[in-house]
């Protein structure tokens, strides 16, 4: 799976980004009590602005600390309420009325079927979710101040804190049963829309190891099924008429045969293996040159997308992942290591052979180094290899690493000599404090294998699947909670359009967060705004650069000072796309503790800051005094 | 006016615009309805009637597909928007190589626009072609090869009356299997492809498609489909839309001409292989008959051409025979006009002309001609005959019009080259020589050396008689890729066997002796035909002026230049290094020594990177000369080690014979590699040569020194000595 935004541990993760997040709070809550503060002063004099700003203050710390959970809850179910008055169900009944027209656009037969039926279901949860949420969080409030049906709210004892959390819970609240439900059916219209049997053509039945008696009936047979959803499987059948329909389209079927009559009865069972989650341990990822020194990054072989570094084969050239926690507590029995290499020819050479390559395993601390296989490449799909516990490696040495003249960091070869053993052991010889490299070599000379650090990976256990469904709906959730935030922020001080506006506004920021930060950065072609504008202009490629002059220094600074500004509101801008992980279920692999206490606690924090500012834009309106 | 009067006016205007506009949108757009028991349908407004008339309406595309014509709905008349992004999402898809988005994208675009015709191409091509190319597992790409062409078929069903998409499938089918560089396992594959077999079979008649093995053939399958696109557009109200007719009606019988060679390929030989370029004869025989539409009033029928030629000819004896010996006049009026030059151009044989003489003989030619209307406004032409002369000149200049066109049509589909080639190809001896050819090849895989060279002679003797009677196939250049191949692996098969391509000393030029390599003229005619022959002439000819000028400098900077413009003859045909044709390599070495005489006249040596090293190191290991020095120094060191043996055993007489002995044979030795550094002087500047030369000198030493003798001062290989006995 392409992971292109690499995901930082949690707890280097929590190292810095609640320090961030307290930042950007202070800097907003200093500058919003500044401005607070000046506009008091200067329509009440500077004494008098003052004291109420304190006062301002002083009944904020009451309004969000002393919020009553009973006044909280009625406003939320009150929040509800109007919801279903507003007909939210029909947001339900279009998901059903989707998901039955589904299978006209779904095609099973793909290749991958399940990363389609996955994606397809959880795009269209959260574009209805995200969608109802944005239409009831941004026209709630301003419609009730316009019925002047809050008046009646704000007449009782609440809080205006109580209000904006009401608010908040109770869409979210509706927005949970909803996911919820939705998940409920996407779950059983995934199961059942991939739910499948083959039959095992009989006429197609021949032994395997020929010069068996295939009439005996209990010798080992292979031969092929019939093809259902534009796919057919090899069958392969055990002497007791036992076996499966080997792996076509990411799934196998398991096969029993039984006598009726003098007749031999095949029973294919429903797809297996497809609905997986991996739990991957991922290392990190380095190049060495073709003279096996340590490199900025793989070789560029004018691939469009620079996602894969490639590595040269017939050299010294190699990737290493360096993995840490390799115990024999994770891998009791074997290491299971998973690839999906790119391949890169310069010449046609054997057509019908695979690029072939070599994995290594190195001890980092002693520099031993097994070769542990030598394989043919198989492009685009994940090539498994199962490393025993074990190893009766055709080559050992040592790579010692040393610093060449140029002070770059080599590795060096040494013979192992009269140390070597017949077998060596993965976590006495070469992971021995649970740290291992592996080493990614391309044999074939003018032949190049491309990876990027997530391409190889240890597969530790399978996780649940349908726990992993949960989590893609969490990723959802999250990101509705965000809209209603902002959704409900947004209608305490505008109007119901003007709010849903800024609220999609935020929405299409978020989603291209990451965009605007690379443009902030200045890591896009063309420069800065004021540059991109001289550009368009004169017509000029957004690659050479702009002649130099007064013109040009005057864009750039401009940009400069721009970019800064963008570089606030990116920080500012709710991260919407990072939590999508669609793909993660999509493509069979656990979505981590990490990722889901990464963007819990993000959501918590947006949350959190929205429900202080919704409360002080409330505070402002006039029904809330 | 009150502002309720005004409102009310307003609608009143409103509305009487509004009901002239009703009554044309009735009469442009009212749709068209079906008869029925007790009333009669109509015919519809303007558009309905242009949309039956003009085949537009949906029903005559093809299939109606309910999610197709439910999408292009919601999307609320923003398709093509939809379709943009769409397409564009796809380009993403395919730049990370996301193939599962990918094809899901695709899926999406042809359900919004299903009858837009150039979509389906552009991703039928792109699925098979560039999709295809971005796996490294030939399975994979030829799936997606067969991903490509399955859109295509979809696309069919959705637009049936659409001749363009029957024809890609055809040319995918036929082309893209066939052509790649994967095509011997994309055939195979394709071969053993049953459920596409079963998909195909729904359009057209797959057992017409079956080759020799009784499995369908690509080639011959692509033929179905090119002919399913043709009859769609002979069945009427079809129009061939954008596709060149000359082009598309000859595929078909193209398809066949490859099917037949591809089959030779896959060793298919015999009465199949004769059988099949019968076929294919008959293919382009029929499509020779077919009418072609031109610009003109007339169509043109390319095998008609030497038909137009016979009458032009019977019109022209006709219009002789009005004015008798007027042609014969005319003739020597023109001949007597004709400039010197002209004239001996003319008598100077075609071969012996030079460039400009060809030019001078082929003005002269055309200056010679003898045109109708001369003849027929010419004033010996009697009055009486004079109205049937314009007459038949008018029928003339008719013919010459359509001969004209019929020749550049021809032109176009290499119409003479393809029926030629299907009739040499249907001969006994050709199928025979490709055969041999054939049989070389498997045995030189299998390491049956001697085998594998004998059926390459007697292939290459079959080749001699095909070229021999058709000297067309001399230029022809998929006859030259042929013979370069069987070049390449008898070469291969002599090299191995430690071989040169075979020759006759005494009766070199004789293609037809047995024991000279039939094919050695051939590779003389490549030669002849190079370009860089005219390069390496003209810097022979100016190195030799500066020679007899006396400027040797200048000489040897020519000859140094002839000698690289060789070694990018010798790379361009390979086989010249294995002497396979024994005339020009001994040019090559004529020219080697000329340069090594006038660098030994300048006192130079040879350079360490002399630039054809390889070729005359190939020419001395092969030399018989070589042989015996080898010999003669296998003596030595035999004789060196028999001292060695009596020393030990402390027999001093017999150790004394035998040293003497290997001296003998040392010096006989190195006499005889003496002559060899005189038969390929440039030898010594060949280092790998040099160093085993200085190991054996070295035995020599020491042997001199066990007899207490000093090296002779007039030592044959001094000149090695010099060159590599560096401290």
């Amino acid at each position: 799976m392409v992971i292109e935004t690499e995901q930082l541990p949690f707890h280097e993760w929590i190292l810095w980004a609640p320090l961030t997040w307290l930042l950007v709070v202070v800097v907003l809550f200093v500058v919003g009590v500044f401005l607070g503060s000046l506009v008091a002063v200067v329509r009440h004099g500077p004494a008098r602005g003052l004291e109420m700003t304190a006062k301002v203050l002083h009944a904020a710390a009451g309004d969000l600390f002393c919020m009553s959970p009973r006044r909280v809850w009625a406003l939320g179910w009150l929040a509800v309420k109007d919801s279903l008055r507003r007909r939210v169900v029909v947001v339900f009944i279009l998901f059903v009325v989707l998901l039955l027209f589904a299978g006209w656009f779904l095609d099973p037969g793909s290749d991958h079927p399940l990363r389609l039926y996955i994606s397809f279901v959880l795009t269209a949860t959260s574009y209805l979710v995200l969608l109802l949420m944005l239409f009831l969080s941004a026209f709630s409030l301003p419609t009730d101040l316009k019925n002047k049906t809050l008046h009646t709210v704000v007449t009782k004892p609440v809080r205006p804190s109580e209000i904006v959390l009401g608010r908040m819970l109770g869409f979210a609240a509706l927005g949970t049963f909803l996911l919820a439900l939705m998940g409920l059916i996407s779950y059983f219209f995934v199961v059942r829309g991939l739910a499948h049997t083959h039959e095992v053509v009989v006429g197609s039945l021949e032994a395997i190891n020929p010069g068996d008696d295939t009439a005996r009936g209990d010798v080992p047979l292979k031969g092929k099924s019939t093809s259902v959803n534009n796919h057919r499987h090899d069958v392969l059948l055990g002497r007791k008429g036992r076996g499966r329909l080997e792996m076509a389209q990411d799934h196998f079927h398991r096969v029993e045969s039984r006598q009726q009559g003098d007749k031999t009865v095949y029973e294919v069972g429903q797809p297996e293996g497809m609905r997986v989650a991996r739990v991957p341990v991922y290392g990190k990822l380095r190049f060495l040159d073709r003279q096996r020194r340590l490199a900025d990054k793989g070789i560029n072989v004018g691939d469009e997308w620079s996602y894969r570094g490639y590595i040269e084969g017939g050299s010294l050239g190699a990737g290493v992942w360096t993995f840490e926690g390799v115990t024999r507590k994770q891998f009791p029995e074997r290491i299971q290591l998973e690839m999906t290499l790119g391949v890169f020819r310069t010449h046609k050479g054997d057509i019908e052979q695979g690029v072939t390559g070599t994995l290594l395993l190195r001890n980092p601390k002693t520099g031993l180094t097994v070769e542990a296989k030598v394989f043919a490449a198989r492009e685009f799909s994940t090539d498994v290899h199962r490393l025993p516990r074990k190893l009766t490696p055709r080559n050992v040495y040592y790579l010692a690493k040393e610093k060449d003249s140029e002070g770059k960091v080599k590795y060096v070869r040494e013979a192992i000599g009269g140390n070597r053993k017949p077998q060596y052991d993965l976590f006495d010889d070469l992971a021995e404090d649970g740290r291992l490299e592996v080493w990614l070599q391309c044999l074939d000379p003018a032949q190049y294998f491309g990876v990027a650090q997530p391409d190889l990976y240890l597969r530790a256990r399978n996780a649940s699947f349908a726990l992993n469904f949960i989590k893609g709906y969490f990723g959802v959730w999250m990101q509705m909670v965000l809209v209603i935030g902002f959704g409900v922020m947004f209608s305490t001080f505008l109007s119901g359009p003007v709010a849903w506006i800024a609220t999609v506004g935020m929405l299409v920021g978020g989603f291209c967060r990451g965009f605007v930060l690379k443009l902030a950065l200045g890591e896009t072609y063309g420069g800065g705004p004021v540059e991109s504008f001289i550009r368009l202009i004169t017509q000029d490629n957004v690659v050479s650069d702009l002649p130099e002059g007064l013109r040009t220094t005057v864009a750039q600074t401009v940009d400069a000072v721009l970019q800064r500004g963008l570089w606030v509101i990116a920080q500012i801008l709710p991260p919407l796309g990072e939590f999508d992980c669609a793909n993660y279920v999509a493509y069979g692999f656990n979505i981590s503790a990490d990722w889901i206490g990464q963007r819990g606690l993000t959501t918590l924090g947006f949350a959190v800051a929205l429900l202080v500012v919704s409360y002080f834009f409330l505070k402002t309106r006039e029904v809330a005094k | 006016m009150t502002a309720r009067r005004r409102s009310f006016l307003r609608k009143i205007i409103y509305g009487t615009a509004i009901l002239p506009l009703l009554f044309v949108l009735h009469w442009l757009g009212s749709p068209s309805t079906l008869d029925t028991e007790t009333a009669k349908g109509s015919r519809g407004g303007v558009l309905a009637q242009q949309r039956e008339k003009d085949k537009l309406a949906q029903v005559y595309y093809g299939k109606i597909d309910p999610t197709s014509e439910t999408l292009k709905l919601v999307t609320l008349g923003m398709r093509g928007i939809a379709a943009d992004i769409l397409w564009i999402k796809g380009i993403e898809y395919q730049k990370k190589k996301d193939w599962t988005n990918l094809s899901a994208t695709l899926n999406q675009i042809i359900k919004l626009e299903p009858n837009f015709i150039d979509v389906w191409r552009h991703q039928g091509w792109n699925l098979s072609y560039n999709c295809s190319a971005e796996f490294d597992d030939y399975r994979e790409r030829y799936r997606w090869v067969i991903k490509g062409i399955d859109f295509l078929d979809l696309g069919t069903t959705y637009n049936e009356r659409e001749p363009r998409l029957l024809r890609d499938i055809g040319w995918f089918i036929a082309q893209k299997i066939g052509r790649s560089d994967e095509h011997r396992q994309f055939r195979r594959l394709f071969a053993a492809d049953e459920p596409f077999h079963k998909r195909i079979g729904k359009h057209v008649r797959i057992r017409e498609g079956l080759g020799p093995d009784g499995k369908p053939d690509n080639w011959l399958v692509g033929k179905l489909w090119f002919r399913k696109a043709e009859e769609l557009i002979d069945s009427g109200g079809v129009s061939p839309r954008g596709m060149n007719p000359l082009i598309f009606r000859s595929q078909a019988a193209m398809c066949q001409m490859n099917c037949a060679a591809a089959l030779e390929q896959d060793g298919v030989f015999g009465d199949v292989a004769q059988w099949q370029w019968q076929q294919a004869s008959k293919d382009w025989d029929a499509f020779g008959q077919f009418a072609i539409a031109t610009s003109k009033d007339w169509a043109v029928r390319l095998g008609q051409f030497d038909q137009l030629k016979k009458n032009r000819q019977k019109v022209l004896d006709r219009l002789d025979a009005l004015a008798p010996g007027v042609r014969e006049k005319l003739y020597k009026s023109k001949l007597v006009s004709l400039t010197d030059e002209q004239r001996k151009a003319r008598a100077t044989p075609g071969p012996k002309r030079t460039s400009e003489q060809h030019m001078l003989a082929a003005k002269a030619e055309a200056l010679l001609e003898v045109r109708p209307y001369e003849i027929a406004r010419n004033r010996d032409m009697p009055r009486e005959n004079r109205p049937k002369a314009k007459e038949l000149l008018e029928e003339i200049v008719k013919l010459d019009d359509r001969i004209g066109i019929t020749k550049s049509y021809r032109g176009v589909v290499n119409y003479d080259y393809w029926d030629q080639r299907a009739k040499i190809e249907q001969r006994k001896e050709m199928i025979t020589a490709r055969k041999l050819v054939y049989e070389g090849g498997e045995e030189l895989a299998k390491g049956n050396l001697s085998s594998a060279a004998s059926a390459f002679a007697d292939g290459s003797r079959a080749w001699y008689r095909m070229l021999r009677e058709y000297p067309m196939l001399m230029t022809d250049k998929a006859t030259i890729d042929d013979i370069d191949e069987l070049l390449e692996q008898y070469g291969r098969a002599l090299d191995q066997d430690d071989k040169l391509f075979p020759y006759d000393p005494d009766d070199l030029d004789n293609p037809r002796n047995p024991r000279n390599f039939a094919l050695a003229q051939f590779v003389r005619a490549q030669v002849k035909d190079s370009n860089k022959m005219h390069r390496i002439r003209l810097n022979r000819k100016k190195a030799e002026e500066a020679e007899a000028a006396g400027d040797l400098a200048t000489a040897s900077t020519f000859y140094e230049k002839e000698l690289h413009n060789w070694r990018g003859l010798i790379a361009d045909l390979p086989s010249l290094e294995q002497m396979s044709d024994r005339v020009t390599g001994e040019l090559i070495l004529a020219a080697i020594r000329k340069y090594a005489e006038v660098l030994t006249k300048l006192n130079q040596a040879i350079p360490d990177d002399f630039v054809l090293h390889r070729f005359v190191r190939v020419q001395m290991e092969h030399d018989p000369e070589t042989h015996r020095a080898q010999i003669a120094m296998e003596a030595a060191q035999a004789a060196m080690e028999a001292a060695q043996t009596a020393s030990e055993k402390g027999q001093s007489a017999s150790q004394k014979e035998h040293l003497a002995a290997a001296r003998k044979a040392y010096e006989q030795g190195f006499a005889l590699w003496r002559s060899v550094l005189e038969r390929y002087p440039t030898l010594v500047a060949d280092s790998t040569l040099g160093e085993e030369l200085l190991v054996v000198i070295d035995e020599y030493r020491q042997l001199l020194d066990q007899q207490q003798a000093q090296m002779p001062k007039d030592f044959v290989l001094q000149d090695i000595l010099d060159r590599y006995d560096q401290p």
